[in-house]
């Protein structure tokens, strides 16, 4: 479970607070909100990238703070919206950068690592791309394939920043199909922020608003709710 | 018929229209061992020539009247008067000058503390920096008349400007006579110029004759070997066998390493070339350094060449002023040092006028 | 990861490539030896010989020193390159490399005792480089700008040329030509005592980079990815500094600086191996690196009869193009 109390939100100056939160796992938590409201940086701050200006976070009745980068990196995967595709990394190779807590001391893959890389290539429907180079995919391929990644890296948490942003309606609707088996079958607590609302609503996804003139974080049940914040 | 005739006019005439080189003959030339130095006198005219070694149809002529006899007609002369306050960029033309106790009429220098004379120390010339970035306003501030340069390059800075103000610019080529004798030979120039040509002749055929009788008392049935040079960076540098160098070492009897290798300047040798000729070597000269210390902190390698362990190495370097000063134009010094060297075990280190053993 | 037979493969032909080249490097020169020369050379060696003080002494640690120089400033160079996300990095062009020769000036042209000493030399060009090192590093916090870094490498260079120009028009005739001759680069300089000492601190060197190709593979991603793996950004970098200014330092210290390897074999290697497997590129530099700098030593030699080309004449002459090629296909 991640557990917030009292956060302020930003990277210097604040953008937006939080009460109190609770992420458990086994379920898809969707952030909405408008443009440079800070999703991302809401997403960073969870991921330990970025501090919060005030407050703790806690995970599993522990501080986040106080977890090295390796514990952290066991529990929490994260997914930037703009992936970086690079020359001559093929992704073969870029998913198998997802298992670096798994692969020995110098990246070496073992069994178990070549069958999650080839599990999570059939899950995402990514085979095809197995030796094409980061950099020659299409930004939606890029993104599937850092979703993949994280994916691999066999996390409680996955966190991810507008994952369907670059995805054409299919595919969109695949990954929100593929969270949602992730958070049910494998107990995966996922927290995501997206602008497809519509297409997210249709799935039992928990949803939580970051309003724009209370700079506050809070719950919201329906399409309705989310809908009066983006009327103002 | 006709054409033929036609032909031989143009043959005649192109002939009799060609370039010339030189307008001094060698009949009158009053140099006989120098390259690049021509000299004819008569009784009211003296002309000078002074031929670029890298272009040997660029002459630098100058007509002056003989400062011997009284009359002389006011000619178009390049100097009209002897010249009483020179300016001179190399340690070859204060040696020289010295030589014909002229040192006083020496007004600037190119840098003091390569100055061996302490006469000339002590009258404090004008200081003027390197040939490429003389100061024109120091050389009109030391009132120079006359300009002796080296030409490393082809022209002189500001040479216009320091003409136009009747100041003269000369160079001096002694540095590329390979004939040691016709390197000292420039000595004539600076008597000329001065007037004093009559001591000048005299004192060249005093070095001449010192020269000759030493060359010819040098015992020839002894072989002694010798290496010259030392490593700059990845290279040795050694004079060529037709060089100034190599020709002092043959006429001192001397066996020199590389004295089969064609040129007049420096080879350029790989160090293990010359650990591979110098095993059974007898003396090695002009390594550049006073000791033994400074030439393998420069290259550390010099440890494997025997001659550094097994022979004498001697140079000139403990008084470098000196050498640079005196060497031009007293080439018999020179061979005699080498004389002396030859003798090896019965050398008489005191006699050494130059050179000096490095331990 | 497949094909890693093919790597072997090529990693081997190049290994042999390397010793070929040695045996020919040490059996040809200005003197003839032969093979019993070089066998007694190595094996029970008299310094009576003369030749085979020849192979021993002078063609042995030139040898060795073009192996190991091309290796170190290949790998150093493909550090660089990972750390900075850019292929145009290299020692030279990020001023790494002027960090040594500002250091190696000072301590030639100042006239310090301690500083013209073996290890004085040694040490200053290391720290030289380590220090200068950090500052890229350091401003590197603020140039996000791949070619904003490059250019600041590049004027952080002509800075410290400009000092040096200042120490030499004030030094002593010896000095001014022992730091002149210093930074032609030469691999002549190396005794054979030098080299064990060199080659431990560079297999030394060598293990500690091993164990960082794992988040070096990271790396390439972007550094959140590093600490999002579980790794220590910051210790990473610096310790890429480290590793990078220790191999710098190390040969500009021995050989003075040499251009171009640093740059273009890294790239070569990518370009060759076509993957971002550190541990492989590792491998590629060493080799590529060792072959490349070899080759362009046996090069030197073979032409010094005729026309003598410094070796970073012929790194440059080779490299620079090299490395315009890059540029005019990554600007496509």
């Amino acid at each position: 479970m991640i557990y917030l109390k009292n956060i302020a939100v930003g990277f210097d100056k604040e953008l937006f607070s939080v009460n109190e939160a609770v992420f458990n796992k086994g379920g898809v938590h969707v952030l909405t909100g408008k443009n440079g409201i800070g999703k991302s940086a809401f997403l960073l701050t969870l991921a330990g990238l970025i501090k919060p200006l005030k407050g703790v976070i806690s995970l599993n009745d522990k501080m986040l703070k106080i977890y090295s980068s390796k514990e952290l990196s066991s529990h929490i995967a994260y997914v930037s919206s703009n992936p970086k595709g690079v020359s001559f990394l093929s992704v073969d190779s870029y998913l198998m950068l997802g298992r670096s807590n798994f692969t020995n001391i110098f990246g070496k893959a073992s069994e178990t690592d070549i069958k999650e890389v080839e599990k999570a290539k059939s899950l995402f429907g990514i085979h095809h791309l197995s030796e094409k180079f980061t950099n020659q995919l299409s930004s939606g391929e890029l993104q599937l394939c850092a979703i993949a990644k994280a994916y691999v890296q066999q996390t409680d948490y996955i966190l991810l920043d507008e994952p369907t942003s670059h995805l054409d309606y299919a595919n969109k609707r695949k990954v929100y199909e593929l969270l949602d088996v992730l958070c049910k079958e494998h107990n995966k607590g996922i927290i995501i922020s997206t602008h497809d609302l519509e297409l997210a609503f249709k799935f039992p996804f928990e949803f939580y608003v970051i309003q724009s003139q209370e700079r506050m974080f809070n719950e919201v049940k329906n399409f309705k709710d989310v809908e009066k914040e983006f009327s103002h | 018929m006709r054409l033929i005739y036609i032909g031989l006019v143009f043959f005649i005439f192109s002939c009799g229209n060609s370039p010339d080189i030189t307008q001094i003959d060698d009949s009158k030339n009053v140099c006989k061992y120098s390259k690049w130095l021509r000299i004819s006198e008569s009784k009211e005219t003296v002309f000078i020539e002074i031929i670029n070694p890298d272009n040997p149809t660029e002459i630098y002529r100058l007509k002056l009247p003989n400062f011997k006899s009284k009359g002389g007609s006011k000619d178009n002369y390049d100097i009209e008067k002897p010249v009483e306050r020179m300016a001179v960029l190399s340690s070859t033309h204060i040696g020289m000058l010295a030589e014909l106790n002229m040192i006083d009429r020496i007004v600037a220098v190119s840098d003091l503390k390569y100055v061996f004379n302490t006469q000339l120390k002590s009258q404090q010339p004008v200081q003027l920096g390197e040939e490429q970035t003389t100061s024109s306003e120091r050389i009109i501030k030391s009132k120079a008349e006359l300009v002796v340069y080296n030409g490393f390059s082809n022209e002189f800075p500001k040479q216009e400007l320091l003409n136009k103000l009747r100041i003269k610019t000369l160079p001096n080529y002694d540095w590329r006579e390979t004939h040691p004798l016709g390197r000292a030979e420039w000595i004539l120039l600076f008597g000329y110029v001065t007037g004093h040509q009559d001591e000048a002749k005299r004192k060249f055929e005093e070095i001449c004759t010192n020269y000759e009788r030493i060359k010819s008392q040098i015992d020839t049935m002894t072989n002694v070997k010798i290496l010259s040079g030392n490593m700059t960076g990845d290279y040795w540098y050694a004079p060529a066998g037709q060089s100034y160098h190599a020709r002092l070492f043959n006429d001192a009897g001397l066996s020199y390493l590389f004295s089969n290798q064609t040129g007049t300047g420096s080879l350029a040798l790989s160090f293990e070339k010359v650990l591979g000729m110098s095993s059974d070597v007898d003396l090695w000269l002009n390594p550049g350094f006073d000791s033994k210390r400074k030439i393998l902190n420069t290259h550390p390698k010099s440890k494997l060449l025997p001659p550094l362990n097994q022979s004498s190495v001697f140079c000139y370097s403990h008084n470098i002023n000196k050498y640079w000063e005196l060497s031009a134009c007293r080439p018999d010094l020179i061979l005699a040092d080498f004389a002396e060297l030859k003798k090896m075990d019965q050398m008489d280190l005191n006699k050494l006028v130059f050179y000096k053993m490095v331990e | 990861m497949k094909g890693i037979k093919s790597y072997s493969a090529g990693l081997f032909l190049v290994l042999a490539g390397i010793v070929l080249l040695s045996i020919y490097g040490l059996l040809y020169g200005d003197v003839d030896t032969n093979v019993q020369d070089l066998y007694h050379s190595l094996i029970d060696y008299s310094n009576e010989d003369i030749d085979q003080v020849i192979i021993r002494e002078i063609r042995l640690p030139r040898i060795l020193m073009a192996i190991i120089s091309g290796a170190a400033l290949s790998i150093a160079g493909m550090l660089m390159q990972t750390l900075f996300q850019n292929p145009l990095a290299g020692p030279y062009v990020l001023g790494i490399n002027s960090g040594s020769s500002l250091m190696v000036a000072l301590g030639l042209l100042s006239g310090i005792g301690f500083f013209n000493s073996e290890l004085g030399l040694i040490g200053s060009a290391l720290l030289g480089a380590f220090v200068f090192g950090l500052f890229i590093l350091f401003t590197a916090s603020f140039l996000r700008n791949q070619i904003s870094l490059l250019l600041f490498g590049v004027m952080l260079g002509s800075f410290v040329s400009s000092i040096i120009t200042i120490l030499e028009v004030g030094s002593q005739a010896e000095a001014l030509k022992a730091f002149t001759l210093w930074s032609m680069g030469s691999l002549n300089g190396v005794t054979i005592e030098q080299i064990p000492m060199i080659s431990m601190v560079f297999i030394g060197t060598c293990f500690l980079t091993i164990f960082i190709v794992k988040p070096l593979n990271i790396l390439v991603l972007g550094e959140d990815e590093v600490r999002l793996m579980g790794y220590n950004i910051k210790k990473l970098r610096i310790l890429i500094v480290f590793v990078t200014a220790v191999f710098t330092g190390l040969i500009t210290a021995f050989c003075g600086p040499i251009a171009f390897v640093g740059l273009a074999v890294p790239n070569l290697t990518r370009m060759l191996f076509r993957t971002q497997n550190h541990l492989l590129l590792f491998f590629g530099n060493l080799l590529f690196g060792a072959f490349f700098l070899l080759s362009c030593d046996i090069v030197t030699q073979l032409f010094s009869e005729v026309l003598i080309i410094p070796i970073n004449a012929l790194t440059s002459l080779i490299g620079a193009p090299f490395v315009i090629y890059i540029l005019i296909s990554k600007l496509r």
